[in-house]
């Protein structure tokens, strides 16, 4: 008994969370923990050769050894991804309001609602149970 | 020496002022975290959110861990909104049976998920993918506040809290009580809670605590205690790691598991990470990203899990003990060199990429504002503190290693293969550390 309310509880986890991040997916666009679309190696090396990019002074600024040489390997696809960052931290457009990100928020807010909402409701049953 | 004899320290704990004046800053700032992430700049380089998430918090919060043990969580904003859920409409049911006993395990299982999501649908490098990653959080937050009683979240179901028990357990201080004089004490206020100040809200009974793993140095227990029980001291950090009396797997698991968890963030960081890419696309044929970082993160999660069983089979030689056995005993060993290890990554992010918490906090209130370099400091300078924390880590594992050893067995050379398997975990960290690694923001 215990153990099937564990797996359920584990299938429902990776379920909430693969939804979720299925939804993130779609409303941000990132695939890749670098920011980059999956299998890209050709636009690394193409992002690598274009390392003069505006979105990149932000390392290049820095000045430093080893680990700069990397961060332009994550940066320089920020620079191409969002060409217009100047310096670093230039604009690069600001999140506006879109109906995928509004659905989803709004969602949470419903659930958050509807969770307080029963909670409030079991309460108000119960301590009448007590009284009454 | 106990430090809530010091005036100033107690009055600090006695007041009803501790720790709410410091939650409801925390609260606001994360509520700005929080907007930001969702409705702020789409790029994480700019955005204020990812820079305070990522760039700040995570990177000191095991610093915290470690100075202060587990205050971060009396503050938390998470807990934070429990509480004041739990005041509204909390119906306060007990702990459900099968989350005290696989409660741990379920953090584990978040803790991985939750950075196998994090690589695969990119959470940190997307504001969006981080707010809704605390919207996750608030959400079960939430519903354990509004239907259990205490902090069930924070101690049974936080994917942080586990990770903060682990680390706590090599933290500076410890809060404990004089067990003689609480077993004369019926009340038990620090349980109960007294005149409107709640009880231990991680269940704990500090005449009974041994771990400072649930601890959250809130101060309830001190406010409470009619008996003067209660004592705070300062201690060699690690040195609750020596005497586990009841280790358990699962906490030993995680300390393997957030090894391998710091070893897959500096490889997915790394230059030489593409063309690991590259050549796991040309075993398995497939350019899928998903698939590619999922086989990487089953070895980087397996591997070490294997390592330490390995391990435990070859002190077995030597103490007679199952490789199980030996698994959860000595599991708790590697926890410093853990935290040394999650310290040293995130320094980077933090001294390399510190100053742009500023530059997108000044960006909040002067629009299109511009900073410069965000490195605090050289990277050189960064790579030295790195291997001065690896070093530091991996001493206090290979002797905490040797004291549990001690402790346990008559023949202490059961801990000779765990240095071993500890050697190579830092070389390899250390190692990684010298390659070039890139940028969060």
């Amino acid at each position: 008994m215990v153990a099937r309310r564990f797996t359920i509880t584990l299938i429902a986890l990776f379920a909430l969370i693969f939804s979720i991040s299925g939804y993130s997916l779609a409303a941000s666009e990132h695939t890749g923990h670098d920011g980059s679309p999956a299998g890209n190696s050709q636009t690394q090396e193409e992002d690598m050769a274009n390392m003069d990019t505006p979105g990149m002074d932000m390392s290049q600024g820095s000045g430093q050894g080893g680990h700069d040489q990397a961060g332009s390997v994550s940066n320089s696809q920020d620079s191409s991804g969002h060409g217009e960052q100047g310096g670093g931290h230039g604009d690069s457009g600001t999140g506006e309001p879109n109906p995928v990100k509004n659905l989803l928020v709004g969602g949470f807010a419903g659930i958050n609602a509807l969770i307080i909402g029963i909670a409030l409701y079991m309460k108000n049953k119960l301590q009448r149970g007590v009284t009454g | 020496m106990n430090l809530l004899n010091l005036k100033p320290i107690k009055n600090i704990f006695k007041s009803q002022w501790f720790p709410g004046l410091l939650q409801w800053p925390t609260a606001f700032i994360f509520a700005v975290v929080v907007y930001q992430l969702l409705y702020g700049p789409a790029s994480a380089h700019v955005n204020f959110g990812t820079a305070m998430t990522w760039v700040l918090w995570w990177p000191i919060i095991p610093l915290i861990f470690l100075l202060l043990g587990r205050f971060w969580c009396a503050i938390c904003p998470f807990a934070t909104l429990s509480d004041f859920v739990q005041r509204w409409v909390g119906l306060r049911r007990p702990v459900p049976v099968f989350l005290k006993k696989y409660g741990i395990w379920i953090i584990d299982a978040m803790f991985i998920l939750i950075t196998w999501a994090d690589h695969v649908f990119g959470i940190v490098e997307s504001p969006f993918g981080s707010g809704v990653l605390l919207l996750l959080i608030i959400t079960g937050v939430v519903f354990s506040g509004a239907f259990f009683e205490r902090r069930t979240w924070c101690r049974y179901l936080c994917f942080l809290g586990g990770l903060a028990g682990n680390y706590s357990r090599a933290g500076a201080f410890e809060l404990r009580a004089d067990s003689d004089k609480c077993s004369a004490c019926r009340d038990k206020y620090c349980y109960k809670g007294k005149d409107g100040v709640p009880g231990c809200p991680m269940f704990e009974l500090p005449g009974q605590m041994d771990s400072s793993a649930k601890c959250n140095l809130c101060g309830n227990c001190v406010k409470v205690c009619q008996n003067d029980s209660v004592t705070l001291t300062a201690r060699v950090p690690s040195k609750e790691l020596w005497f586990i009396r009841k280790p358990r797997i699962e906490e030993s698991f995680l300390a393997i598991i957030i090894m391998g968890i710091v070893f897959v963030q500096n490889i997915t960081m790394l230059e030489i990470w593409q063309d690991a890419q590259r050549f796991i696309e040309g075993v398995t044929g497939t350019t899928s990203y998903t698939v590619t970082f999922t086989i990487t993160f089953i070895i980087a999660m397996t591997v070490p899990v294997l390592a330490l069983y390995l391990t435990g089979m070859l002190a077995g030689l030597f103490n007679k003990e199952s490789a199980i056995s030996n698994f959860a005993r000595f599991g708790y060993a590697l926890i410093p060199l853990d935290l040394a290890g999650h310290l040293a990554h995130n320094l980077f992010h933090l001294l390399a990429e510190g100053k742009s918490v500023l530059y997108t906090g000044i960006s909040l209130i002067i629009p299109g504002f511009e900073g410069g370099s965000p490195a605090l400091v050289s990277n050189e300078i960064i790579q030295v503190m790195q291997f001065v924390l690896i070093a530091m880590g991996l001493a206090a594992s290979i002797y905490t290693a040797y004291r549990i050893s001690k402790s346990n067995f008559k023949n202490t050379s059961s801990f000779l293969p765990y240095a071993a398997l500890l050697v190579i975990l830092a070389a390899l960290n250390l190692y990684l550390f010298t390659l070039p690694m890139s940028m969060r923001m």
